[in-house]
């Protein structure tokens, strides 16, 4: 296992799905992996109201 | 009759009806333009001469029979290479695909053009698989702007848009899913809508993300724009998705006079960031529409969840292919797709809940407003094989950044038509006019104003500097 949060993640996540990267790939979707944890550091500790139900959002 | 790249599809159309062009004679002459032109451009993966002439032909058949051709008679049209049609591969930008049977049925969209008389001329460069903004496509090449053969065409619709700026059809479709139609009609300097989420069948067409895939035209003109959207509308039961409305026709409103609309200049997200051509492009349409300021609570947090989801559900469409045949594709679009399907099912959970309070404080906002503003794109078309590019002092990435405008806006499947934007001896940008669900109408009657007005409009791209040599052919 790397010392790399990312690295590591990518590495028992791909294990997990199946998937087979070679080192250019690895480096490639772990520096990815980086830009999604980014991003998803801006809304998963938002919080949001109760009973929220996200099934109705395609309901126009 | 004045060379077809000169004409919109309501003058064709007019032609045709009348009698006074055949649209076999249409359907030639669009033909040669693109055999000359597109090898410049790159918008055609494959064109269709066979089956358009045939269409044409049987247009013909209809007018000297005395039958009514329907609206669109002897139109020319093309569209993204994911929609479906018979007897042709459906690509989607990939090579894998590219093994696939033919299609056995054309697209719900494709069928409703050819009934409404149009004729198909082929298919158009993308992204591989919709995910990305530039059309920079690995296997097929860069789409090019026909403002600057040197720069990007904006994607994933990027053909879609460019074959219209160029006169290569008057018409296209292409899908939207964060921003690839309306991305690229804006580096183009043309109309693109993106309708509400549900309006227009997406059946026959091949997905990216499920729960944010549009579908939707191009045209030089807002009367195309709006003939084009009259044709393409009603509920089309093979798609789960589309919603069973009765058609709202846009085409009479046109010529109505637009009423006073209460219009609100996005703030915030939708302003950080942009250069300053993009801002004073949004500054022209809102002093125009005398809007006043208004605030999208959550729009960074927005993005970032259609920007995880996007990965997610992309990612997870394509796993199959990603474990068997990871050496065909794109490395970057297969890097991305890879790490988007690892993400931790909490993040994905948490997006869609987002998305729904993201709706909310939206819907909230059309309580005081009938139509938002915001640009379409940061910043102006990049060269071709530019990576990064300058936002607010940084060095960002092109391709993460072209969407940024666009991206909460589809997340919550709210409709939006862009309109150009272009300056004499600028490259073209777009303006985002968003209204609430189900109202492209005021979308319509308010593009219609602004290009009566001059505010906004298509240009010739001959009219600027690098185009008119090379596109010569």
């Amino acid at each position: 296992m790397s010392g790399d949060p990312a690295r590591a993640y990518v590495e028992a996540a791909a294990a997990l799905a199946d998937l087979t990267l070679d080192e250019a790939s690895f480096v490639a979707v772990a520096a990815n992996t980086r830009i999604l944890r980014g991003q998803a550091a801006d809304f998963v500790d938002l919080p949001l109201p109760e009973g929220l139900d996200p099934a109705a959002v395609l309901r126009l | 009759m004045k060379p077809s790249i000169d004409l919109t599809a309501a003058e064709i159309a007019a032609e045709v009806r009348g009698g006074r062009a055949s649209a076999q004679s249409v359907v030639e002459r669009a033909l040669s333009v693109v055999a000359a032109r597109d090898r410049a451009l790159n918008c055609f993966t494959r064109v269709l001469p066979e089956r358009a002439m045939n269409s044409a032909r049987s247009v013909d058949e209809r007018v000297a029979k005395g039958q009514d051709p329907a609206p669109l008679a002897g139109v020319p049209f093309a569209v993204k290479n994911l929609f479906d049609i018979e007897g042709v591969v459906t690509l989607a930008g990939s090579i894998i695909e590219a093994d696939n049977p033919a299609a056995s049925a054309d697209a719900t969209l494709v069928s409703r053009m050819e009934a409404a008389g149009a004729v198909l001329l082929g298919t158009l460069n993308m992204d591989e698989y919709a995910y990305g903004f530039t059309t920079e496509n690995h296997h097929y090449g860069p789409t090019r702007n026909p403002h600057d053969l040197t720069r990007i065409a904006g994607g994933s619709s990027g053909g879609s848009a460019a074959a219209v700026a160029a006169g290569l059809a008057p018409l296209t479709l292409g899908s939207d899913t964060n921003g690839s139609i309306r991305v690229p009609a804006a580096l183009c300097g043309v109309y693109g809508l993106k309708p509400t989420f549900g309006r227009l069948s997406r059946h026959g067409t091949k997905p990216f993300v499920h729960s944010l895939d549009h579908v939707g035209p191009f045209a030089r003109t807002v009367r195309d724009l709006a003939l084009i959207y009259d044709v393409l509308q009603g509920h089309d039961p093979a798609d789960p998705t589309s919603a069973d409305r009765p058609i709202q026709t846009v085409s009479p409103l046109l010529a109505a006079p637009c009423r006073p609309l209460r219009t609100g200049w996005l703030g915030g997200w939708f302003g950080e960031n942009a250069s300053r051509e993009a801002i004073g492009a949004v500054e022209a349409v809102a002093q125009a529409l005398r809007a006043v300021t208004a605030d999208l609570p959550g729009a960074k947090a927005a993005r970032a969840a259609a920007f995880c989801l996007t990965g997610a559900e992309g990612g997870s469409l394509h796993l199959q292919a990603l474990r068997t045949r990871p050496a065909d594709f794109d490395p970057a679009t297969r890097d991305r797709l890879i790490a988007g399907a690892l993400q931790p099912a909490h993040v994905v959970a948490k997006a869609q809940r987002v998305r729904r309070w993201f709706l909310d404080q939206a819907l909230e906002l059309f309580q005081q407003f009938d139509m938002l503003l915001a640009p379409a794109t940061p910043f102006a078309a990049t060269p071709i094989g530019q990576a990064d590019t300058t936002m607010n002092g940084q060095s960002v990435s092109v391709r993460a950044n072209l969407g940024v405008y666009t991206q909460p806006i589809s997340f919550i499947g709210l409709p939006v038509l862009t309109v150009p934007i272009v300056a004499r001896d600028a490259l073209p940008l777009g303006v985002q006019l968003i209204a609430a669900p189900w109202r492209e109408d005021v979308l319509f009657a308010a593009a219609a104003w602004l290009e009566a007005q001059g505010v906004a409009g298509a240009r010739a791209p001959s009219t600027l500097p690098t185009a008119p040599a090379a596109l010569a052919g």
